[in-house]
């Protein structure tokens, strides 16, 4: 389970998603406590953050100490900002904060970090943060350095299908490439009606997916999908299972309907986010 | 691949060019489509016959071996012309729908194993019926025995062009599909350049074209060769090699390359001479390329197209970099495929194309000279103008004089040669063709219909090969018009066939009038980095010999200077 009780420290600090003050979402944010707590039981790709006040050099040597597990110089990164009171389950935030991805290089982490630091001071934030209730900050938003999973394919998975809840079945959306042209809803992805608890496929709908994200020197881009490819499945059974047995982990080590992200690279699958599904607990209230 | 028939019948007669459709009832309602660019000239009855016994029924063997929704294919010589009709399965949409899936799976099946089939299945077989023909004794079997042996000749032609369309369709699936990846994954591309992926690979056109650049290397290096074939006309350079010692040895040297490569003949036809029966064709290009100097040698053009073709998988695959492994991964399976495609376009030609319409040709002949014993036709080549039954009665019972239905089937087709064949016949499709691999690939081998031009003096046909240049155009209707072209002459043709390729290594450019970016024309043009502007229905007739043109390969567009 995720309760991890806080450390109280005083100094800003690197925190890596295995500290345990990682956990603590008044210390890093919604999002990157509740990746910290998967990270121990869970194929998290590695990362820290960044909270309010940390000098560069902390900054520096921490990337280096990614790049060691990484085991490659410059690894890509994401880089998100993670509100303190983000992810929970009065407002998912979604798409509020910045978040830049295939950040590579110190120069460009840091950049990028700043980015998402002054995103959470914008206007549009600050709104969004009024009309739910939620006080403005008084501290930079704490900011989640994570290898970037350089995905095959990507997921998006509900522990219960959204559209009929009582139907007793997990749905698997996925595409090529990374999740981002799922997320965005401008591809039709690839979908898996996969039964509860059984695991049997129930249906598989291969879709003409027309477009997918793939990574750039500089981020990722989206972009179409030749003709001849556009039925090629994003999964192969298997792995649409995998996910499905991933996302009823999950949902019973929260204790709620989940959705998940996720993406495969090189036959590993990784979990990228995981989250309440709002709609439905809201529905259930 | 769905004509609907809403058109009335005969829609498309043209005044002029009478179609009746009496041999078979339901030919009014087909849409029929004639093939300029291996058939520009009136057919022989005999080839006529060979047509309609082999090129139908083998594509329809390929089309259902591969579940393509075609249900047969018939072939018909209208007015000597020949007119091909591809009749659709017909089904209810969910049966058509399964269809198409089987169609895909089989195709995907076969299209990553083309090598495998070629290597392992087509050609060994292909090189048995060649054996077969090689091993009989034209002229010194019985006349039972030739009469016997014509019988088996048909027998094995069918099946050969059963096997020519197993490979074809695949084939020029595997490169037609290739190229929509390649503009899919690089929208900005031009219309030519997923070709440049499939470039200065070795074939046995190339082969056939560098071989005889060896043998012109071969007679700069004697003074007596050389001033033979500066000074002989074409047609008695083989007896004046004769006479000296020099001589004799390249001239041995000569025939075992004809021996090797001659069988093919200068058009896709039994009447045209292979060059084992009349090498002046190939002594003409043997003399152009003695006038050519070393750096013009089509290896040198070889070498040049495969350094290019291997900067631009670098630069795609770099381009790449970022995308997921299932799309690299068919990126690089479908590369590798269109690859050996495109090798197997110029090969199965060789072995297939080439192969049987000599052997074929050389049975006939020999038959023809048992007709000439007899008194039954004046020339051996007369037998071209009879049909299957009468040469083998006549064969089979000697004494019938021929001579005047000779006479009548030739002076039809002088007169047949003047008439201009409409582009189709039949009841129109009122669908375009469906937008489906099969129906793509059609549309790049044919070639789609120009664009109108709309600009006075130019020409709209397909981008056949990159470049731009300006150069004197040289109308050329068969091989023995070739002597006529100089270094840096554009070539302008209704349509090349492959042995025409060694004169692509000393021309600037080529016109034709048939033809899509996957016809042998610009696939070879490519080979060897010359432009070219394909399927432009009309520059042969509307350039004039000697005018100066200007041809944007890129564009796809001809220009009159």
């Amino acid at each position: 389970m995720c309760a991890v009780p806080a450390t109280i420290t005083t100094s800003s600090q690197v925190l890596w998603f295995e500290d345990a003050a990682a956990g603590d979402p008044g210390r890093v944010g919604g999002k990157a406590a509740a990746l910290a707590s998967l990270a121990t039981d869970h194929p998290v790709p590695p990362g820290f953050v960044v909270t309010d006040g940390v000098p560069e050099a902390d900054i520096e040597a921490a990337y280096e100490e990614l790049a060691s597990r990484a085991g490659t110089p410059e690894p890509v990164v994401a880089v998100r900002s993670s509100a303190t009171d983000e992810d929970g389950l009065e407002a998912s935030f979604a798409g509020q904060h910045e978040t830049v991805l295939g950040v590579q290089g110190i120069d460009a982490v840091l950049e990028a970090l700043e980015a998402c630091r002054a995103s959470g001071r914008a206007p549009r934030a600050l709104a969004y943060r009024r009309a739910n209730g939620l006080q403005a900050p008084t501290t930079d938003l704490p900011v989640l350095v994570q290898l970037l999973v350089p995905a095959d394919a990507a997921a998006v998975v509900f522990s219960v299908n959204p559209v009929s809840p009582y139907a007793g079945e997990v749905l698997v959306n996925a595409a090529l490439g990374l999740g981002e042209s799922i997320v965005g809803g401008t591809v039709t992805p690839d979908e898996w009606a996969i039964a509860r608890p059984s695991l049997d496929v129930r249906r598989r709908t291969i879709a003409d997916k027309r477009r997918m994200t793939v990574r750039t020197p500089g981020g990722s881009r989206e972009v179409d999908v030749p003709v001849p490819l556009r039925r090629l499945p994003s999964l192969d059974d298997a792995q649409a299972r995998e996910a499905a047995a991933l996302a009823l982990r999950l949902e019973c080590d929260l204790g709620v309907p989940v959705d998940l992200e996720l993406a495969w690279s090189a036959g590993e699958l990784h979990l990228l986010q995981c989250r309440p599904i709002t709609t439905l607990t809201q529905e259930a209230a | 691949m769905t004509p609907t028939q809403t058109k009335a019948p005969g829609s498309t007669v043209r005044p002029g060019f009478p179609v009746a459709w009496q041999q078979h009832a339901d030919d009014a309602k087909l849409f029929w489509q004639q093939d300029p660019m291996h058939f520009p000239d009136p057919l022989a009855p005999m080839e006529a016959a060979m047509l309609q016994r082999t090129l139908g029924p083998g594509f329809g063997y390929g089309a259902r071996a591969y579940s393509a929704p075609i249900e047969r294919v018939e072939v018909r010589s209208v007015n000597g012309y020949l007119y091909q009709a591809m009749v659709p399965v017909q089904g209810t949409p969910e049966e058509m729908a399964a269809l198409g899936g089987r169609a895909e799976q089989a195709i995907q099946g076969v299209v990553g194993r083309l090598a495998e089939l070629w290597d392992d299945e087509v050609l060994p077989e292909v090189a048995e019926h060649l054996a077969a023909w090689d091993a009989f004794d034209l002229v010194g079997a019985s006349r039972s025995e030739l009469a016997a042996h014509l019988e088996e000749t048909w027998t094995r032609l069918r099946r050969v062009w059963e096997l020519h369309f197993v490979t074809v369709l695949p084939v020029y699936l595997a490169i037609s599909e290739w190229d929509e990846l390649y503009r899919g994954l690089f929208p900005d591309s031009g219309p030519l350049d997923s070709y440049k992926l499939l470039e200065g690979l070795p074939n046995m056109t190339v082969e056939v074209g560098q071989e005889l650049w060896q043998l012109s290397r071969r007679a700069l290096a004697s003074d007596e060769v050389r001033r033979v074939l500066e000074d002989t006309p074409s047609a008695e350079v083989p007896a004046t090699l004769g006479t000296t010692a020099e001589g004799r040895a390249f001239l041995a040297d000569l025939r075992e390359y004809l021996e090797r490569y001659g069988r093919r003949a200068d058009k896709w036809t039994i009447t045209a001479p292979s060059w084992t029966e009349d090498p002046t064709p190939a002594i003409e290009t043997l003399r152009e390329f003695a006038r050519r100097s070393d750096a013009d040698a089509p290896d040198v053009m070889t070498q040049l197209a495969a350094v290019g073709r291997d900067r631009a998988i670098a630069e795609a695959r770099e381009r790449l970099a970022g995308y997921p492994a299932a799309i690299i991964g068919q990126f690089e399976a479908m590369l590798s495929a269109a690859q050996i495609a495109t090798v197997l376009t110029e090969d199965h030609n060789f072995w297939i194309d080439n192969m049987t319409i000599h052997h074929f040709r050389a049975v006939l002949l020999a038959c023809g000279a048992r007709l000439v014993q007899d008194g039954a036709v004046v020339r051996a080549e007369d037998v071209l103008m009879l049909q299957p039954d009468e040469l083998r009665s006549a064969l089979a019972a000697p004494g019938a004089d021929l001579r005047p239905v000779v006479e009548r089937r030739a002076a039809a087709m002088e007169r047949q040669r003047a008439l201009q064949p409409p582009a189709v016949l039949g009841t129109l499709p009122t669908l375009p063709p469906p937008d489906d691999a099969f129906g793509r690939f059609v549309a790049k081998f044919f070639g789609a219909p120009p664009a109108e031009a709309e600009v006075e003096g130019e020409l709209h046909g397909a981008a056949g090969s990159a470049g731009r240049v300006r150069g004197t155009a040289r109308i050329i209707r068969s091989i023995a018009d070739a002597g006529r072209l100089r270094p840096g002459d554009i070539l302008v043709a209704e349509t090349t066939a492959p042995p025409w390729t060694p004169l692509f290594a000393t021309v600037a450019a080529v016109v034709t009038d048939t033809g899509g970016v996957l016809s042998h024309c610009a696939v070879v043009a490519r080979e060897y980095g010359i432009p070219a502007v394909v399927g432009t229905a009309a520059a042969s007739r509307v350039i004039a010999d000697g005018q100066r043109i200007e041809v944007d390969g890129d564009a796809g567009v001809v220009r009159i200077l």
